[in-house]
């Protein structure tokens, strides 16, 4: 797989406090990589450190397939666009104003390109409003709008809906995907509202104490959070005939263990196993969906 | 750099700061040749443009400090600083960037101020009573200063990543910068012998000799005293607002040192810092 930012072992020390501790990432070239922790788990130093705003204190990353130390990767972060914690932009100019300053700072984009990427944003109408006048998901759309000036590869958006309205944070949710799906766009998104990320993602990597818990596709997910029932039995084989006979989804976890998908007659089943002398130790419902696995993880992880 | 530069100037000619610091600046320009000229028709005395064609040495300083922090410090409030990075651009190009164009800010001022002075004060029959060497003298000089308190403002503005504390520090330092260079040169104006007098008491009139000024600095203490006037940036101002230049060489030279002194400091710690 080709990934467009791959992390190894990532530290970041600032005097006694650790931010970085060993961070490990991959995120795949096309992919909405949602990069899940509670505050403070680091987020935000691993985007300040990928945008070259700080150096790592140790380990290394890769943006594009060149290396931190490499003399390429700040020509290299052309190929990328951010918005980290709150938009940059010039609150006394207009976003017009705004995005010509961005282009003269890449030598990118023409008059036509403004306009266009103002459209694509929903600022098409801004006018000559100034940005201080701007509610704060019109400042976010602009942030967004000047990390697309370079036609980036690849777009960092540090928590893009904190304090969107619920207009505001379907319009900013539509917007990620067109730029994904129609631009082919890479995104990163640090978030901690898990129900709006689960509606964007495709990866996910999940943080806490500046270490990657966790990192795995928008698939294996939901295939863990899936609605099943969980049962434990004397032996899967006769389960697994059983289950056959009645044309159900399940799954075989080892020889005793097993998740159910389709919706059963549990009597039946049981009546079913009884009559092949498979014992039914336990069945229970699992329910899960991105937050709760988000809090096992990351309280299994304190556990542990 | 270029590219930098072009968007640095365009966003200061738009600065409603320096729209107004020029104006300021095109007014005491404009206003000090009158003033001296009515002072002329009522007193009689005749006026020259030398009299305040430099006072813009210790006036531009103090507005450049205000224009640098609030410039340069919205960099850091608004956050735009990251895009420069993120778009591929080098610190040092971003530093040098920044101090470029706040050079040319503080050359545009000593402009607003000059130009309206030598206008008007030619309307009002003013003229020169130093040879037109000497005042080309005294205008590099000028340019000079302004490049070396450019470059110290710019060391604070892109250290300091609080706008509020950057005006502070910036405004405190052209302040400091001026009290100390009225210090030192009024140390060094002190006359070495009080002189003699007369007075009369009780109707006998007593006669008090020339005595020595004990606040008279002499020795290695002035000879440190002059130096001091001479590099820092305030016994700068003061000597080209009144004309006083004894050794413009030299005044050109601790510019110079000024300005790559605080230029590679400031790089190197802004290569350095950990951006937010």
């Amino acid at each position: 797989m080709e990934y467009i930012l791959e992390a190894n072992a990532l530290a970041k020390r600032y005097r006694n406090f650790s931010a970085l501790n060993g961070l490990t990432m991959h995120i795949p070239k096309g992919s909405i990589y949602g990069f899940v922790g509670r505050n403070g788990a680091g987020k935000t130093t691993l985007i300040r450190l990928i945008c070259g705003l700080q150096e790592p204190s140790g380990g290394e990353y890769k943006l594009c397939g060149v290396k931190n130390t490499d003399k390429k990767i700040i020509s290299c972060r052309k190929k990328m666009g951010a918005v980290v914690e709150s938009p940059a932009i010039y609150t006394e100019m207009t976003a017009e104003e705004n995005l010509r300053q961005q282009n003269y700072i890449l030598k990118a984009t023409n008059e036509g390109d403004i306009l266009e990427l103002l459209t694509l944003v929903g600022l098409g109408d801004a006018g000559k409003k100034k940005v201080k006048n701007f509610s704060l998901g019109m400042r976010q759309r602009l942030g967004i709008a000047i990390a697309l000036a370079g036609n980036p590869e690849f777009l960092v958006l540090d928590e893009p809906i904190n304090g969107l309205d619920p207009q505001g944070i379907i319009e900013m949710r539509e917007l990620i995907l067109k730029l994904n799906r129609e631009r082919g766009i890479t995104v990163l998104i640090s978030s901690h509202i898990l129900d709006e990320l689960s509606r964007l993602a495709t990866h996910y990597g999940f943080i806490d104490g500046g270490r990657m818990i966790k990192e795995m596709s928008a698939e294996e997910l939901e295939k863990r959070c899936r609605k099943c029932i969980c049962v434990d039995v004397s032996d899967t084989r006769p389960l697994a005939d059983v289950l056959d006979g009645m044309r159900a989804e399940y799954e075989i976890l080892d020889r005793t263990r097993a998740n159910i998908y389709s919706d059963i007659q549990v009597t039946l089943l049981v009546t079913e196993l009884l009559k092949k002398d498979c014992i039914v130790y336990g069945m229970r419902e699992h329910d899960e969906n991105l937050e709760s696995f988000y809090m096992n993880l990351v309280g299994g992880e304190q556990n542990g | 750099m270029v590219k930098l530069m072009k968007a640095n100037f365009i966003r200061l000619l738009k600065d409603k700061t320096f729209l107004l610091l020029t104006v300021i600046m095109l007014a005491i320009g404009a206003l000090l040749p009158f003033a001296h000229y009515m002072d002329t028709i009522h007193s009689g005395v005749p006026w020259a443009l030398d009299f305040s064609f430099f006072t813009y040495a210790f006036l531009a300083p103090i507005l450049l400090a205000v224009l640098t922090s609030l410039f340069v410090g919205s960099e850091y409030s608004n956050g735009t600083l990251r895009n420069k990075i993120i778009a591929g651009h080098r610190r040092e190009s971003i530093y040098l960037a920044n101090l470029i164009v706040c050079i040319i800010g503080g050359f545009i001022l000593s402009l607003a101020y000059m130009v309206p002075h030598l206008g008007l004060g030619l309307l009002l029959n003013g003229r020169f009573n130093s040879d037109f060497k000497t005042i080309l003298i005294y205008i590099a000089l000028g340019v000079a200063l302004v490049v070396a308190v450019a470059a110290l403002f710019v060391l604070i503005a892109l250290l300091c990543q609080n706008k509020a504390h950057t005006a502070a520090g910036c405004i405190l330092l052209a302040f400091v910068l001026l009290l100390f260079g009225v210090y030192i040169t009024s140390a060094l104006n002190e006359p070495e012998y009080l002189p003699a007098y007369t007075y009369i008491e009780n109707g006998v009139t007593v006669e008090e000799p020339e005595t020595k000024n004990p606040n008279y600095v002499s020795g290695t203490k002035r000879e440190i005293y002059e130096v001091l006037q001479d590099f820092m940036p305030g016994g700068q101002m003061l000597q080209l607002a009144d004309m006083e230049v004894e050794n413009p060489t030299i005044l050109a030279v601790y510019d110079g040192i000024i300005l790559i002194a605080a230029t590679t400091c400031g790089m190197v710690a802004f290569k350095r810092k950990n951006l937010k």
